[in-house]
């Protein structure tokens, strides 16, 4: 039998007769229409209440006064909220078609989805930057302040916290895009990780995840959220034509008096080049035979026949230790070639300029430019054993020089490691070593490069 | 697309370096003997450059290997 709506109780089909009433129990039961309705059974007045459906579920008919069987009520309870407790107006919350307009009536705007533009709460207001340069940057300003900063880029974001954005100035970042947030105290401002002693989490964990920079006194911040340590990678090098440019570091300490230190780094040439690096008293570059080797203005010829291509990068690293110079090329534990140059010690007393890509003049006027790319120069003073080369070429890649690897056992020697690009923005080439670190700046038109070994 | 030229190091005062790539006066690369200076930009040629001779890189870089620009070792 099909079912009925049932406007009256004058429209309840029996069955079984007179005497043993049952309401069909396919028939549905309208609320409204039965609530306090009087009306005439087969002759007998009946009167229904609504506290009598609402009282039991089932419902049993025995209840209705004149109805002896069990009526089954699930149509009832789809259309009664009531019976669950749950007040009409929250049942409007959970139903697709209302949720909307529920929503709306509570001040929560629409409803959240991962991907969608309108993720977070409308009450939090976002602002954005234009992250350029390479690698992709940008420097916070005031007017972030109690804002969510929303990052959508492909390519990591390096996101500079200068100094002077005010007492308790704090914002929140969120990466929409594949493109990590990385968040970086500029000069003056310290960013801490939150949990004491651990390297510092200051990179959003992954798509839609947040971090919030939260200020503990004027340009003093902890970062806190879905973070991770910046992964650690080599994307980017310096790039310089031969013409004029050059990257600047001023003076190096490590070069003043000493007599043990090392140098490493990657280069690749474009043309036959000059000054790798280089100061007033000493130098150090490639050529198409061997490296010209300079210190205290004594000058050797290392690894002299070896031929050094083109447009292929090349990993060194040139030791000295009490006046013997000694070069290591691509991982090799044999050296090229040592020479004896000048005596024990530098001859600086106020350390030495330290330019990359050029040397210094008297006066530290620039001279001999290189015409290449040149990646990850570090500075130990110490002398690299023949031991650990294998394991900071690793095989022609870039490893963390901060950190033992293998036989590498030097970390706590480094002085000086420059990554030229990678965590870097605009012309200044920062020193990873922070304690006594020393900064570089691009010069006269070198540029950061996506060119890594 | 970089474009260099050669100027006199007298001329070094009229040279507005927002228009050129060289970071400043103290860092200008100057002929052996003092008396030339190196530029170079991008785009269109700064107003204080006009009548100057153009050079590409390969021209510039022939041009700086010769003995006018660059010296053997200095100590």
């Amino acid at each position: 039998m099909a079912n009925k709506r049932i406007s009256s109780l004058d429209d309840i089909t029996l069955v079984g007769g007179t005497s043993t009433a049952e309401v069909n129990a396919n028939d549905i039961l309208p609320i409204t229409d039965v609530d306090d309705t009087t009306g005439s059974l087969q002759g007998t007045t009946k009167a229904v209440k609504v506290s009598d459906l609402m009282g039991e579920a089932p419902v049993q008919t025995a209840d209705i006064s004149g109805l002896a069987t069990q009526v089954s009520l699930g149509n009832h309870e789809a259309l009664t909220s009531n019976a669950h407790g749950i007040s009409v107006f929250g049942a409007t919350l959970v139903d697709d078609a209302d949720a909307s307009a529920a929503r709306t009536t509570l001040g929560l705007g629409t409803a959240a989805t991962s991907a969608s533009t309108d993720f977070y709460p409308s009450a939090l207001a976002t602002t954005s930057y234009t992250a350029s340069g390479t690698p992709l940057a940008f420097t916070l300003t005031s007017a972030a302040n109690n804002k969510v900063v929303t990052v959508n880029e492909t390519n990591n974001v390096y996101v500079t916290v200068p100094t002077g954005l005010g007492a308790g100035f704090n914002c929140s970042f969120v990466q929409l895009g594949a493109g990590q947030v990385v968040v970086q105290a500029g000069s003056g401002v310290v960013v801490g990780a939150y949990t004491p002693g651990t390297t510092a989490l200051n990179t959003t964990a992954g798509q839609y995840a947040a971090l919030n920079l939260i200020p503990t006194s004027t340009d003093n911040y902890v970062v806190w959220g879905e973070s991770t340590t910046t992964p650690f990678s080599n994307s980017y090098s310096v790039s310089m034509a031969g013409d004029d440019d050059y990257v600047d570091f001023g003076t190096i300490p490590q070069f003043a008096l000493v007599s043990t230190f090392s140098v490493a780094g990657w280069f690749k040439t474009n043309t036959s080049s000059r000054s790798l690096y280089g100061g007033t008293q000493h130098y150090f570059y490639p050529t198409s035979s061997g490296f010209s080797y300079r210190i205290n203005n004594q000058t050797a010829t290392i690894g002299a026949g070896t031929n050094y291509a083109d447009d292929s990068w090349y990993h060194f690293i040139l030791t000295y230790n009490s006046g013997t110079a000694t070069i290591y090329i691509n991982g090799n534990s044999t050296p090229i070639g040592s020479s004896s140059v000048y005596n024990s010690t530098t001859n600086s007393t106020a350390g030495d300029y330290f330019r990359v890509g050029a040397r210094a003049v008297s006066g530290g006027n620039p001279s001999t430019y290189f015409a290449g790319s040149v990646d990850e120069i570090a500075i130990w003073d110490s002398v690299i054993g023949s031991s650990e080369v294998s394991d900071i070429y690793a095989s022609n890649t870039v490893i963390d020089l901060s950190s033992n690897s293998g036989n590498y056992t030097s970390s706590s020697n480094l002085k000086h490691w420059w990554r030229f690009g990678d965590g870097d923005s605009g012309s200044t080439v920062t020193d990873k070593v922070t304690s006594g670190g020393v900064d570089g700046t691009l010069t006269n038109g070198a540029s950061f490069s996506t060119t890594t070994p | 697309m970089r474009t260099y030229v050669i100027i006199d190091a007298s001329e070094i005062t009229s040279v507005d370096f927002d228009k050129v790539l060289e970071t400043s006066a103290d860092t200008l690369r100057y002929s052996v003997d003092g008396s030339k200076v190196l530029l170079k930009y991008e785009g269109t040629q700064p107003f204080f450059l006009l009548g100057k001779t153009e050079y590409t890189h390969s021209e510039i870089l022939s041009i700086l290997s010769g003995p006018e620009w660059t010296s053997e070792e200095i100590n």
